[in-house]
C-alpha cells in the first residue's frame, strides 16, 4: 500500500509531523487495521484507514473547507485528550510517545476525548479555547468524513488524489470497496444491451 | 427606473424553478438567478472549471452529454460537503463552501446549483398529512389538492418499483401486521410505495407526448445513484429522476420567456415606498461567484426561493423590516436511522435473494407513514454516504458508551466505529436501513440569525439552531421501535439504531411560515410584490412527509396568485 502512492506526499511537506501523527491516530481508531478479521474473514479485511492514507483525506479536506483548519483540529484532539486524561477518564493506559497526547491514547480512549468535547460544548465552552468557532462545525464530522473518505472512491484516485477535486482521475477501484462487496459504479449505459440491463437488476 | 424583467426568481431550486416554469408559460418575463452551477448547459461545458457564459434562455442550450461529464457516479466527487459538486458553495471547487454555523457538529446537506436540493434528492413526492394542514395552517388540505395533481402529473409522479431491499422491507411490514395504503391522501397509520418522480422505463410523460421523433429508450435503471445525481436518459428534459433541472427549467427555456443566470448570489433585496406608503420590492443586487462583480436588476414581482436558510438571511442581511417570525419556527424532521443487519439463508427464506444490495435500485423505494407520528422510508445507496449516515451520525455517543439489554428494540444505539463498523460494513450488501422523518412541533426558539460578527462575501453568516421538544423526542422513539420492529419481523440478526443529533439539517422547513411572514397566497406581509416559494413558507413539518412536492404544489399556486395580482389584466396571453 506504501509503494507508488506515497512518492508525490505532498501533504508532508506542509503538514506539521504532530498534526499527522494525530490524524493518523483518529483514522486508525475509527476505521482500524484489523488482524482479527483477517484470520476470520480473508486479508482483505486487515487494511484500515492507515492504509488508504485516509488521514491525507482529513487533512485536505479540512483544509478546503479553511485554511489551516487541519493544524488547528489536531491542536484541538490534543487539548480533549490531555483534558480526558487529566479527569482520569482514560479507561486504558496512556503510551507517550513525543506525538502529542492524542496519539498517545488507546483508539477508543481517542474517541472519548473527542466525546469529552462534545459533552462539554452544552455546558461549558472554556474547554475549547481557543477552538470554540472551529469546534462549531466538526466534532460529528470529523467521523463523517473519516468513513466517507474510506468507503467512497477517493483512494482510488492514485497519484492525483491530492490534487484539486476537478484535476482527480480515478485509476483504480478502492480495495475499502471490494472489503465491503461495492462493485463500483456500473460503467456505461446499462440499456446498451438487454444482458447489462439484466445484470444490474440482479 | 424602467423594470428589465416582470418577474425576479431568486433560486432555481425546488420551488424556484416552479415559479420560471409557471409564470414563463402565461408569457411572464422572467429572470431567474441561481447562486450554484448549471451542470448540463453548453454555455457551461467545464461548469466547475470555467466561468463560462453569463446567462442562458435558449432550450437548444441544454446538453444531456455535458451532465454526463458532470455526473460522474462518484460519491466524494459529488456529495462531499466540503469539495462535492453538489456542495452548498460556488460552482468553483477550487474556492472552499460557504460557511454556515451549525450548533453541535451538525450539518446542513443543501446543493447549489440549477435544480437546487432536487440535484441529490430521492424524488420522493408524497402528498403532506390532511390532519396536518386543516386548521393549523390558514389554507385547508382541500385548496392544495389541485396544485398536488399538477405537479404529479407534470413530474410523473408514480409509486416506485421494489427490487430485493424493498421486497424484505415489505415482508417485515406486512409480518408486523401493518395495513397496505392506497391513497395519496394518508390519513391513518401503513406502507407503501413510494410515490416518486422518478421516470420508469419508457413511462409516458410530457417530452415523449410533445415529440414524434424516436428515443433511445428511457427512464430509470436502477443503477442506485440518486442521490449522486442522476443523467440517466437521452436529453436533459427525460433525465429519469425529475429533478427541476430536467423537470421544469427545459419547459420554461422553451417558452422563451426566461433568462437563466447561474452563479449570481443575490446578495440584497431592493424596496422602495410606494403611493400608499408601504414598503415594496423592486429590485435585486447579485454577486457574480467567479468574479465578484456585482450587478443590479428590477423587476415588478420578486420571488424568494433560496431554501429555508438563505430566505431569512437574505431578508434580514437586506435590512427588511422586523418580523418576530422572520427566520423562526424551523423544523427539520429530527431524522433517525435504523438499521438491520441479515443474514443469507434469511434472506433466501424470505425474500429468495441471497442479499439485497443497498446500491441497487431506486434510493428509497418504499416508505411506511403514520399520520401523528411521521414517517420511515428505505434508504440505500453506495457505501460511502451509506456509511456516513448509518454509523457516524449519533447523539447518544458510540456504541460501546450505551448499554443495551435484550428487551431492547435495538442491538447496538451510537456510532459505530472501529472493528465493529468494519464488521457491519462487511455485511453491506445484506443491509437494510431506514431513515426516520419526526412529525416535529414548530417552535418561534428554533431558527436562523445572523452572525453580527461574521460576514462572508454575501453578508452575514447565519447560525442554525434547533432544539426538538419533549413530545418530538417521544414521537420519534415510537417511530424507532416501529422501525426495529419491521426490521425484525424482516428477519434481521443485529438491529442499530443511531439516534441523530437534531443539528443534521437534510430537511428543512418553515422558517418564514405563510401566515406569519407571508399572507396565503404567499406574498410577504411586510414587503408587497415580494413572495416566497421555498420550504421556507411551509408552516409546519407536514406532519413528517418529505417537502419537496408540497413545496412545488404551493409554488404552482403562488404562480398563479401572482399572475392574476399583477400581470393578468395587461397580458394578453391567456393563461395555459
Amino acid at each position: 500500500m506504501d509503494s507508488e502512492l506515497n512518492g508525490e506526499d505532498k501533504v508532508l511537506d506542509y503538514t506539521l509531523k504532530q498534526t499527522k501523527e494525530t490524524f493518523e491516530a483518529f483514522v486508525e481508531a475509527v476505521i482500524p487495521r484489523s488482524p482479527k478479521l483477517a484470520e476470520q474473514y480473508g486479508n482483505i479485511q486487515y487494511y484500515g484507514a492507515l492504509d488508504f492514507l485516509i488521514d491525507e483525506y482529513l487533512i485536505i479536506t479540512l483544509n478546503e473547507y479553511h485554511p489551516d483548519l487541519a493544524e488547528a483540529t489536531a491542536e484541538m484532539l490534543n487539548v480533549a485528550a490531555e483534558k480526558l486524561i487529566l479527569r482520569n477518564e482514560n479507561r486504558e493506559p496512556v503510551h507517550f510517545n513525543g506525538s502529542g497526547n492524542f496519539s498517545a491514547l488507546t483508539p477508543n480512549d481517542r474517541l472519548l476525548a473527542l466525546a469529552l468535547l462534545k459533552k462539554y460544548q452544552y455546558t461549558s465552552s472554556h474547554l475549547l479555547f481557543p477552538f470554540e468557532n472551529i469546534f462549531f462545525n466538526i466534532t460529528d464530522n470529523l467521523i463523517r468524513i473519516t468513513m466517507m473518505g474510506y468507503y467512497s472512491e477517493w483512494f482510488g484516485y492514485g497519484m492525483t488524489r491530492l490534487k484539486m477535486p476537478n484535476e482527480r482521475i480515478l485509476e483504480f477501484y478502492p480495495l475499502s470497496w471490494n472489503q465491503v462487496g461495492y462493485p463500483g459504479p456500473v460503467p456505461g449505459h446499462v440499456f446498451k444491451n438487454s444482458q447489462e440491463q439484466k445484470e444490474t437488476q440482479v | 427606473m424602467k423594470s428589465d424583467f416582470e418577474v425576479i426568481v431568486i433560486g432555481g431550486g425546488g420551488g424556484g424553478a416552479v415559479v420560471a416554469r409557471e409564470l414563463s408559460e402565461k408569457g411572464v418575463s422572467v429572470l431567474l438567478l441561481e447562486a450554484g452551477p448549471w451542470y448540463g448547459n453548453r454555455k457551461w461545458p467545464k461548469p466547475n472549471d470555467e466561468q463560462g457564459a453569463k446567462s442562458s434562455s435558449q432550450y437548444e442550450d441544454l446538453s444531456i452529454d455535458i451532465l454526463k461529464e458532470c455526473f460522474t457516479d462518484l460519491e466524494d466527487d459529488m456529495n462531499s460537503l466540503i469539495s462535492g459538486k453538489f456542495r452548498w458553495g460556488p460552482a468553483n471547487r477550487n474556492q472552499g463552501p460557504w460557511e454556515r454555523r451549525v450548533a453541535h457538529g451538525g450539518f446542513t446537506w443543501q446543493n447549489s446549483g440549477i435544480g437546487g436540493s432536487t440535484l441529490h434528492y430521492l424524488g420522493n413526492s408524497p402528498r403532506a398529512y390532511p390532519q396536518a394542514i386543516n386548521r393549523v395552517w390558514p389554507i385547508t388540505y382541500d385548496e392544495l389538492i389541485p396544485y398536488y395533481e399538477i405537479v404529479e402529473k407534470k413530474l410523473s409522479v408514480s409509486p416506485a418499483p421494489a427490487l430485493a431491499k424493498e421486497e424484505l422491507f415489505y415482508y417485515g411490514a406486512q409480518r408486523a401486521r401493518w395495513e397496505p395504503l392506497e391513497t395519496k391522501d394518508i390519513m391513518s397509520p401503513g406502507y407503501r410505495a413510494q410515490p416518486n418522480a422518478i421516470l420508469r422505463r419508457s413511462q409516458p410523460f410530457e417530452y415523449t407526448l410533445e415529440n414524434s421523433k424516436s428515443y433511445e429508450p428511457y427512464g430509470c435503471s436502477f443503477r442506485g445513484h440518486c442521490v449522486n445525481g442522476c443523467h440517466i436518459g437521452p436529453a436533459v428534459e427525460a433525465v429519469a429522476k425529475r429533478s427541476t433541472f430536467a423537470s421544469y427549467i427545459p419547459y420554461a427555456l422553451k417558452t422563451g420567456n426566461v433568462e437563466v443566470k447561474p452563479n449570481s448570489f443575490v446578495i440584497q433585496i431592493l424596496t422602495e415606498e410606494n403611493e400608499n406608503k408601504e414598503k415594496q420590492a423592486i429590485g435585486v443586487i447579485v454577486r457574480n461567484t467567479w468574479t465578484g462583480e456585482i450587478s443590479e436588476y428590477r423587476a415588478d414581482v420578486i420571488v424568494m426561493a433560496a431554501g429555508s436558510i438563505e430566505t431569512p438571511r437574505l431578508w434580514m442581511n437586506s435590512n427588511l423590516p422586523e418580523n418576530e417570525w422572520v427566520g423562526r419556527g424551523l423544523v427539520n424532521h429530527w431524522f433517525d436511522c435504523v438499521t438491520g443487519i441479515y443474514e443469507e439463508a434469511t434472506l433466501m427464506e424470505n425474500i429468495g435473494k441471497p442479499n439485497i444490495k443497498p446500491y441497487v435500485g431506486q434510493n428509497s423505494a418504499v416508505r411506511f407513514d403514520y399520520p401523528g407520528l411521521g414517517v420511515i422510508q428505505t434508504f440505500g445507496c453506495t457505501p460511502g454516504v451509506f456509511s456516513s449516515l448509518l454509523y457516524a451520525s449519533s447523539d447518544k455517543g458510540y456504541y460501546f458508551e450505551n448499554e443495551t439489554n435484550p428487551e431492547s428494540p435495538w442491538d447496538f444505539e451510537g456510532a459505530v466505529i472501529g472493528e465493529q463498523l468494519k464488521e457491519f460494513m462487511m455485511n453491506y450488501q445484506k443491509t437494510l436501513c431506514v431513515i426516520i422523518f419526526t412529525d416535529d412541533e414548530v417552535s418561534q426558539q428554533n431558527g436562523i440569525i445572523l452572525d453580527r460578527e461574521q460576514k462572508d462575501e454575501n453578508g452575514y453568516i447565519p447560525i442554525i439552531t434547533y432544539h426538538p421538544s419533549e413530545k418530538d423526542r417521544i414521537k420519534r422513539d415510537k417511530l424507532a421501535v416501529i422501525a426495529a420492529n419491521i426490521l425484525r419481523e424482516a428477519g434481521a440478526k443485529t438491529v442499530i439504531r443511531a439516534n441523530w443529533s437534531p443539528d443534521i439539517y437534510i430537511h428543512i422547513l418553515s422558517t418564514m411560515r405563510m401566515g406569519f411572514v407571508t399572507n396565503t397566497d404567499c406574498e410577504t406581509l411586510q414587503v408587497k410584490r415580494l413572495y416566497i416559494a421555498d420550504n421556507s413558507v411551509l408552516c409546519n413539518s407536514l406532519g413528517g412527509p418529505n417537502p419537496t412536492l408540497t413545496t412545488q404544489a404551493l409554488a404552482t399556486r403562488t404562480s398563479e396568485k401572482i399572475f392574476s395580482k399583477y400581470f393578468a389584466s395587461y397580458h394578453n396571453k391567456p393563461a395555459q
